[in-house]
């Protein structure tokens, strides 16, 4: 990764598209509030910022004296909240998968993933289907709510009868929305399953139901 | 001669050739297989609109019977054609389960124990396809892993007459499908056979027969355990 901006504020590091920062500290311990801060005096963009990993590399300017921990900060790109959302059949398949961003506080709608989220986003969705068969058996909900967290993404499932998992991948927390946009998904995936040429474990390939997904997530989502 | 892809189109194009009308002659030849006549797709059909519908007795036992004489057509014995029953019940119950959750809407509740869903296969799972309760449930006392459903007078085995060479046949072996589809649903795989078992009372009484995989008794005792 190019390292272009070398700020002298705090030693923030950014990226040339801003997307990542590194921030490189010295003494003491580092808290996460720590990094808020150095990201507000920096005027970053507002979206939310992630410890990704921090690895241990050999200070140029002490050399031989100190170990400087370097942490890199992930600044999502866009203000407006992403969802990646889809479909798990009962032998951990997909079987429907969509993007979308928020239409709330004037969103467009668009997912704005950067391109290694993107394929992170399928990755966050498959590690949480082990949560998944942990907290089945705890509640008899079909709606399990926030069922796994990774950084700043959650995975929010929802279990039908038949164990098909609906699992959206999200940025905000917010329940209730989260909750009426599958109950609208449950309802035309029954309405799927009532065809007698769809059985269950099959890819949904209707366009009708990607529009009428797309349009519960923007009443909802 | 105009060649239609679709199979239930065969009907009005030979409408047409007997009286032809240029409405029909005219969506022929421009529509497409993926819309209906009404451009209306199983997406724009609600949910519950059949949800009091009933069906008349007759059609049911039509049907059913042709079913078990279509599958008869290819099979090598009763086995054979008890498990074909069998596989047509678990669509329909694979189906039924997840419409049957729908409509009870916010209050819908996944069954996590055994007795749990076997209550709610005999209650409302046999209610909503019967209009009635399944007539018992019971434990297999020697058997830990064996449940019984029966059923005294089975509406799919009323109109079937079973020939004397194959005595063995019952076709409840259809609703045992149903049974078994709601079972691993809701991942409590299990086998379920449908077998007669007359008593003075009831000469049809049909038992099914469920036997979980090990795996379930497994973890239900975990989670007494618990």
């Amino acid at each position: 990764m190019p390292l272009v901006k070398t700020l002298p504020l705090d030693d923030v590091i950014l990226t040339e598209d801003e997307s990542t920062a590194v921030y490189r500290y010295d003494s003491g311990v580092v808290s996460f509030a720590d990094l808020q801060i150095a990201r507000g005096e920096r005027g970053l963009k507002t979206g939310a910022v992630t410890i990704s990993s921090s690895f241990l590399s050999p200070s140029p300017s002490h050399l031989s004296l100190d170990i400087v921990v370097v942490f890199v900060i992930i600044i999502m790109a866009g203000s407006s909240t992403s969802y990646y959302f889809v479909i798990i059949g009962t032998k951990d398949n997909p079987l429907y998968e969509a993007e979308f961003g928020s239409f709330k506080q004037g969103g467009d709608g668009i997912a704005k993933f950067r391109e290694e989220q993107r394929h992170m986003n399928q990755f966050i969705a498959h590690s949480s289907l082990d949560c998944i068969e942990d907290q089945q058996w705890a509640s008899k909900e079909m709606y399990l709510k926030t069922v796994d967290k990774f950084n700043n993404t959650w995975v929010s499932c929802f279990l039908t009868g038949g164990n098909i998992k609906f699992l959206l991948v999200h940025d905000t927390r917010s329940d209730e929305p989260i909750r009426q946009f599958f109950t609208d998904v449950y309802d035309l995936y029954c309405k799927t399953l009532m065809n007698p040429f769809y059985e269950v474990n099959m890819a949904i390939r209707s366009q009708t139901f990607d529009q009428k997904i797309k349009a519960a997530a923007k009443k909802y989502l | 001669m105009n060649r239609d892809p679709s199979p239930f189109r065969t009907a009005s194009v030979a409408s047409t050739a007997t009286s032809p009308t240029p409405k029909y002659a005219n969506l022929t030849a421009s529509t497409n297989l993926r819309y209906s006549l009404t451009r209306k797709s199983i997406y724009d059909r609600h949910l519950n609109r059949t949800k009091t519908s009933e069906l008349s007795k007759s059609a049911f036992a039509f049907l059913f019977g042709e079913m078990v004489q279509y599958a008869q057509k290819k099979v090598y014995g009763v086995q054979d054609l008890e498990k074909k029953l069998n596989l047509h019940g678990y669509a329909v119950g694979q189906r039924f389960l997840e419409l049957l959750l729908w409509r009870e809407g916010r209050t819908a509740k996944r069954e996590t124990r055994i007795l749990g869903i076997l209550q709610f296969i005999s209650h409302q799972l046999y209610r909503a396809i019967f209009q009635k309760q399944a007539d018992t449930l019971e434990k297999v006392r020697e058997n830990e892993d064996e449940y019984m459903i029966s059923d005294n007078d089975p509406v799919v085995n009323t109109y079937i007459s079973v020939p004397k060479e194959m005595s063995q046949l019952n076709c409840g072996a259809f609703i045992a499908g149903i049974i078994e589809a709601v079972l691993d649903g809701h991942c409590f795989p299990a086998k379920v056979t449908a077998h007669t078992a007359p008593n003075e009372m009831w000469p049809g009484r049909t038992v099914f027969l469920i036997k979980f995989e090990p795996e379930v008794l497994e973890r239900e005792a975990l989670r007494v355990g618990s």
